[in-house]
């Protein structure tokens, strides 16, 4: 960037120099004006001292000519020569006395003259006659009272001499007998009290003039002036220095400023000051001063310029000096400044390197000597080391920030709730990769279109103004939507919808979670439906259990019966019907408890393919007609663990099912049986609810081309007491599903109506091959056994039966009717039972019990156990516990002493 | 960025100010220093009788000096300084004048003396001042003869009142002279110069009397005056004896116009206690005159009336004021009040005073005056009916004197009045102090 404006050097130059400038101009104006005022008043003293001294020259000289007139006059040798002189007067001037006399005193005279250097020296008598003067000129033997030159300054000295008998003196005015200006003294003469004349002096004007026109200490330019008063105007009296010949010639004007200083000085007012001066036309200097032999001013006066003339000379040093000293200065100053302006450029540079490159670590300099920028160079220091601080806590709060926002975005974008955020127009901004998962729309797809873009329709107008209302209002809004991907199916999201607002508080836009929970849901079905089908299996095992006990009762009574009777009676033949009827009852319960998956009884090794070829003739007069019966049959089908007799009912049943599906038309059925390898995926596809691991699949499809079956047929269809026949008990296709799922199979069906069904067994490959048990054959009808059975039961009934069963076998019998009376009787006649028949289920104690405590009795004691339930589901209880046998309720007599039999072989 | 500046500003502002000051204060210390040193007023002394009989005349001519420092203070004094004025009664005594004046220098402190009217007072002083190196600026016409580097004479001298009225006396009014005066050292002595010049001039001198100060009664010298019928009367009569004396020239019938008494110490002030009928057309000598035109002399009269009142102004009062204004002039020109400087300072003084141009004379410290001669008019004023036209040279000692001769006079006269300068009051007689 670049930077304008002044450098603090420059600026503080600048200030030095304007401030020195201004002050020595100041203190040069003052000083120069104060200096001024000192050499003029000081020159104006001189002047004063100067122009006195003049006077006092001028005094002096005068008063010596007083005195020397004085002593003349009081001579006698001038006394002698005023008379002798006055006396040859009156003779005539020519006359040979004067002419004597003249001779005589001549010499006198002139050697005076010369001495004192007069002009000229006068003896006049007391009448005013003029009887000797040493020049000669025409004044000689004049009168000076009645005379021509009786109005000369000679006249005015020697009136005043005789008048006041003290030396007078004239005015210094021109002189005609002498051509000049001449000024005249006379002193009185007397003899004897008595006056005789007077002497009167012309002195030499010459003379005068440079006693008055002294310039010692006046300069180059200083003048005296001399000027006397005449009313109007001021005549100058002497010649001046520049002007020699104006004495008694040139006259200032009354209102000239000279004129003026003289008039004032002539009438006693001494002073001072500056004046214009009209001869030279300069500034001048001047002092006057009265001078009263004269009655003259004085004036001593010097040009201005030369009086400031050394001052100018000073000026100009001064000016030079401050101009040194100026330059000096501003060279300390610009060498200071730099001094001083380099912490603040070292200042600069470190906020630019932190500016610019962020470098924290260059410190500015505190020890510089100027306080200030040290103050200023620490405050930066710790700002900076302030800002370092603040720097790195920001970063780390915005590597938190981002960290955080990173993982809050990795947990938007991994999660499987579906994230979506729009504005207030709900208009979509961002969707999170499950939306795109679930939608089937991408981002882009997604984002700048509203959020209706899945709607489904399925909610009402109502539901969607009463979701604005809320989320407008800012309150959040949570149910469950019905939505349509991008593919035309439904999904079911549970939804919250929270309004997101701005530092207002005004609400910007939406925030919307949605849970996908169509799995759910189906999964919440499939639970609903299989607790169904446990709670009714745990029905029906109950009462295939309490039907088994009863059905053991009248088998057990019926059995007795018939042998006792022989077979002769012909109450043998119904109390064989008895039998069968009950035994077919005992199916039916055998086909309850299947269905409730708890009818699986003899497992063994079986194969598939085998076991239709086996029943395909039963299978063929089970159906229609007109129903064709085709088999394809997997000839080297691996075995699977299975109950038989229950196959050959699920084969049966399915293929019933398929001929009545086909109904009166003409169809096909198709018996398929194969080997697949199937993954945990395709296992979801079936109709089991319990988890199945991967792995190979033996097959039995059965196929028909009969009606089929609409969808939601094909939900109920493993539904207890479902049936689409008048007549059906509906629990054929549960009975189905309840044995497929005890042998821990799958079931898979594939329908559409009008073409036909498909119903596909899945049951897991054995891979140790148990051979097929051959059930065992029915034991010897004459075996009797010996011994004491102790049979425990809480069925009265049964309990009778088992006894009379087990007495005609040739056993004693003691009973207990639950455990806890069998547990006494078997610790109290332990030595004499032999075997115990147990029941399962009893009050007080159970039969797990009741075994555990005889085993403490006796760990050899033998054992059977007798139950409603299927082997398996009884002996699981006794897994490793050592139990004998297992004979399953409804029992035979027949069944019981094969049991027995096989207890104690011969 | 702008507090910066406005700082430097600031700054700048008092640096400079600061620069002024000590600019300005380079000048005023010395001022400053000198007026603290010398802030104290000069004490001035002012030396006359309040009482005795020249208190009549002397009183005035005080109220003159005092006017003279008072213009001065209210100009704002000398050097910075006021004039503070110490008054002192001489009490018409010359002793009582030299202890006052003794005082003054000695305990007062004044740096000059003002005052003195009588020759005697003056004598009794001029010792005192001479030894105590002060300065005395005497304000009355005397009779000279006397010279003193400590006293400025600014009254006349004979050759600027005496002898010129004299010589216009005998030349106008006739040569047949009578003489009167006080019996003290200044009648003495001017009409023994009168008689001098009466000698050279060749006029008569035709009888000569003294009276006491103070006298009133002129009996015997009336009677001497109408014996001898002299042409004109010379009068030294000083003080209030005046009054009585021309009042006894009216009762005896001689008058102005036919025996013209021409007095050299009688001015405008002790003239207004006489009637006009007795005074009106009597000539009197003096550099002075109220009634002298100029604007200076209308300024000075102005300013006393307004001070004290329409009073009459005689030439002793206009002496004492132009003495302090010379004064006053060497003090600003010496640039001190120390009497040992002014002494020289003074000699080189000028005015243009009332009475016209008046300077002080190097040689002899008295000053050049006119020489004046009046007429009173009927409002005891005078007109002027001579004038010397320009200043005088003043010559204390006349060239028709010798100075031994002068010398042996004072002597005579001095030791005669047994060791003083006026005549004692006879044991009888109970005229002044």
């Amino acid at each position: 960037m670049a930077v304008s404006g002044r450098s603090i050097r420059m600026e503080v130059i600048g200030l030095c120099a304007g401030s020195v400038f201004l002050a020595s101009l100041l203190v040069g104006i003052v000083a120069y004006e104060l200096l001024k005022e000192q050499q003029q008043l000081q020159v104006m003293q001189n002047l004063h001292t100067l122009a006195d001294e003049r006077a006092s020259g001028i005094d002096r000289y005068m008063n010596t000519q007083f005195h020397h007139l004085s002593e003349i006059s009081q001579d006698d040798e001038t006394i002698q020569a005023l008379q002798q002189l006055d006396a040859a007067f009156g003779k005539g001037v020519a006359s040979p006395a004067y002419q004597a006399a003249d001779r005589m005193f001549r010499p006198l005279f002139q050697r005076i003259l010369q001495h004192e250097r007069y002009y000229d020296m006068f003896l006049i008598n007391r009448r005013g006659d003029i009887v000797f003067t040493v020049a000669h000129e025409s004044d000689f033997a004049t009168n000076l009272k009645s005379g021509i030159y009786r109005h000369t300054g000679l006249a005015h000295a020697w009136q005043d001499a005789v008048r006041l008998l003290s030396p007078g003196i004239s005015q210094f005015e021109f002189y005609q007998p002498s051509n000049e200006a001449a000024l005249f003294m006379s002193a009185p003469m007397m003899d004897h009290g008595r006056l005789i004349g007077a002497l009167a002096i012309q002195l030499d004007a010459e003379v005068f003039y440079s006693v008055a026109g002294d310039l010692g200490g006046l300069g180059d330019s200083g003048e005296i002036l001399l000027g006397v008063d005449q009313g109007e105007d001021v005549l100058i009296t002497a010649p001046t220095r520049r002007h020699p010949d104006v004495a008694f010639k040139l006259r200032l004007a009354g209102d000239d400023p000279l004129a003026a200083a003289i008039r004032g000085a002539a009438h006693g007012s001494t002073g001072s000051g500056v004046l214009q001066d009209s001869l030279s036309g300069a500034s001048v200097l001047a002092a006057w001063e009265y001078l009263p032999n004269l009655n003259w001013g004085l004036v001593a006066k010097i040009d201005q310029a030369e009086v400031l003339a050394g001052l100018d000379a000073i000026t100009v040093k001064l000016v030079v000096a401050i101009a040194v000293v100026l330059l000096l200065l501003m060279a300390g100053v610009a060498w200071r400044a730099g001094r001083m302006v380099r912490p603040i450029l070292r200042l600069g540079e470190v906020a630019a390197n932190i500016a610019g490159r962020n470098r924290f670590d260059i410190e500015a300099p505190v020890d510089t000597a100027i306080t200030e920028i040290n103050r200023l160079s620490s405050a930066f220091n710790r700002m900076s080391a302030e800002i370092l601080g603040y720097q790195d806590e920001l970063e780390e709060k915005v590597r938190q920030r981002t960290a955080e926002l990173s993982r809050l975005q990795t947990a938007i974008e991994q999660t499987h709730d579906i994230v979506m955020i729009t504005d207030r127009d709900a208009m979509i901004q961002y969707v999170n990769p499950a939306f795109v998962s679930t939608s089937g729309y991408s981002l882009e797809e997604a984002v700048g279109r509203r959020a209706n873009m899945v709607k489904s329709g399925k909610m009402s107008a109502e539901f969607y103004r009463c979701m604005w209302d809320t989320i407008l209002a800012g309150e959040i809004w949570q149910a469950e939507f019905i939505n349509r991907n991008k593919a035309g199916d439904l999904y079911e999201v549970e939804q919250v919808i929270s309004p997101i607002r701005n530092e207002d508080g005004n609400i910007t836009g939406f925030v919307s979670v949605q849970r996908d929970i169509t799995e759910e849901k189906k999964q919440q079905q499939r639970l609903e439906h299989t607790q169904r089908l446990e709670s009714l299996g745990v029905l029906a095992g109950g009462i295939a259990h309490d039907f088994n006990n009863l059905l053991t009762a009248i088998l057990g009574n019926a059995g007795l019966a018939r042998r006792r009777i022989g077979d002769a009676s012909p109450i043998s033949e119904n109390l064989r019907h008895i039998e069968e009827a009950s035994e077919r009852a005992a199916d039916l319960c055998k086909q309850m408890l299947a269905y409730s998956g708890k009818g699986k009884f003899v497992v063994v090794a079986l194969n598939l393919s085998d076991l239709v070829r086996d029943i395909i003739k039963l299978l063929q007069v089970s159906i229609s007609k007109n129903v064709s019966l085709r088999t394809d049959l997997d000839p080297a089908l691996p075995a699977i663990e299975a109950d038989k007799a229950q196959m050959q009912q699920v084969i049966m049943n399915l293929v019933i099912n398929a001929s009545e599906a086909i109904g009166a038309e003409n169809g096909n059925i198709v018996i398929h049986s194969g080997v697949l390898q199937a993954d945990a995926s395709y296992l979801q596809t079936t109709h089991i609810d319990d988890p199945l691991p991967a792995g190979r699949y033996v097959f039995l499809e059965v196929s028909d081309d009969g009606c089929g079956m609409d969808a939601d047929t094909q939900k109920k269809l493993f539904d207890p007491f479902f049936t689409t026949k008048f007549t059906g008990r509906g629990l054929g296709m549960s009975a189905i599903l309840g044995i497929v799922r005890g042998h821990h199979g799958a079931i898979k069906v594939y329908s559409e109506p009008g073409k036909g069904s498909t119903f596909k067994l899945l049951f897991p490959v054995v891979d140790t091959l148990k051979s097929e048990t051959s059930p065992s054959e029915p034991g010897d009808v004459a075996w009797r056994g010996h011994g004491t059975v102790l049979v425990v039961d809480d069925e009265e009934g049964l309990r009778q039966t088992a006894r009379l069963m087990l007495e005609d076998i040739g056993f004693e019998v003691r009973t207990a009717a639950d455990g806890v009376e069998a547990v006494e009787i078997f610790e109290r006649l332990h030595e004499q039972i032999d075997v115990v028949l147990l029941d399962m289920t009893m009050p007080r104690m159970d039969g797990k019990t009741a075994y555990r405590e005889m085993r403490r009795i006796d760990k050899d004691a033998i054992v059977i156990l007798s139950s409603g339930y299927n082997e398996q589901e009884a002996t699981s209880h006794f897994a490793g516990k050592g139990l004998a046998g297992f004979i399953q309720k409804p029992y035979r007599l027949d069944t019981l002493r094969q049991k027995f039999q096989e207890i104690f072989p011969p | 960025m702008h507090r910066f500046r406005a700082k430097i500003a600031v700054r700048y502002l008092h640096a400079m100010a600061a620069l002024c000051l000590s600019a300005l204060l380079v000048h005023a210390p010395f001022s400053v220093a000198a007026d603290m040193a010398d802030s104290a007023p000069i004490r001035v002394g002012i030396l006359h009788s309040k009482t005795g009989t020249m208190a009549v005349s002397e009183q005035p001519v005080a109220d003159a000096t005092l006017l003279a420092i008072e213009q001065i203070n209210a100009q704002g004094g000398l050097l910075g300084r006021r004039l503070e004025a110490v008054m002192a009664d001489g009490k018409s005594d010359e002793n009582t004048f030299a202890l006052e004046a003794a005082r003054l220098i000695g305990e007062e402190h004044v740096d000059v003396l003002f005052g003195c009217w009588t020759s005697a007072s003056r004598k009794a002083v001029k010792p005192l001042v001479e030894e105590m190196d002060s300065l005395l600026f005497y304000p009355v016409q005397y009779e000279g003869l006397e010279q003193s580097d400590h006293i400025v004479y600014t009254g006349a001298v004979p050759n600027q009142q005496i002898v010129p009225a004299v010589n216009w006396a005998i030349n106008h009014l006739g040569k047949r002279v009578y003489l009167i005066g006080s019996d003290y050292v200044f009648p003495h002595v001017a009409n023994w110069l009168i008689r001098k010049q009466l000698h050279i001039m060749q006029a008569d001198l035709v009888g000569e009397s003294y009276v006491l100060l103070g006298a009133s009664d002129f009996s015997s010298v009336i009677a001497d005056i109408r014996r001898l019928h002299p042409d004109v009367i010379m009068n030294t009569i000083n003080g209030d004896s005046n009054t009585a004396f021309f009042h006894a020239l009216k009762r005896a019938g001689v008058t102005a116009d036919r025996t013209p008494v021409l007095s050299f110490s009688l001015a405008e002030a002790g003239m207004q206690r006489i009637p006009v009928d007795e005074i009106a057309g009597q000539y009197a000598a003096w550099s002075y005159f109220q009634s002298l035109g100029g604007s200076a002399n209308r300024a000075f009269v102005t300013a006393f009336h307004r001070r004290f009142g329409s009073v009459a102004i005689s030439d002793p009062m206009e002496s004492a004021w132009v003495g302090v204004q010379l004064w006053a002039s060497a003090v600003k020109s010496a640039g001190t009040s120390d009497p040992r400087v002014i002494r020289d300072t003074i000699l080189h003084q000028s005015l243009d005073a009332p009475e016209g141009t008046v300077a002080v004379d190097q040689n002899s410290h008295h000053l050049w005056k006119v020489a004046r001669i009046g007429r009173v008019n009927r409002q005891r004023q005078f007109d002027v009916v001579w004038s010397s036209g320009r200043a005088l040279k003043p010559f204390p000692y006349p060239l028709f004197v010798k100075r031994d001769e002068a010398r042996a006079l004072l002597n005579r006269l001095y030791s005669g009045w047994g060791g003083q300068w006026s005549a004692p009051a006879p044991a009888t007689g109970g005229g002044h102090e």
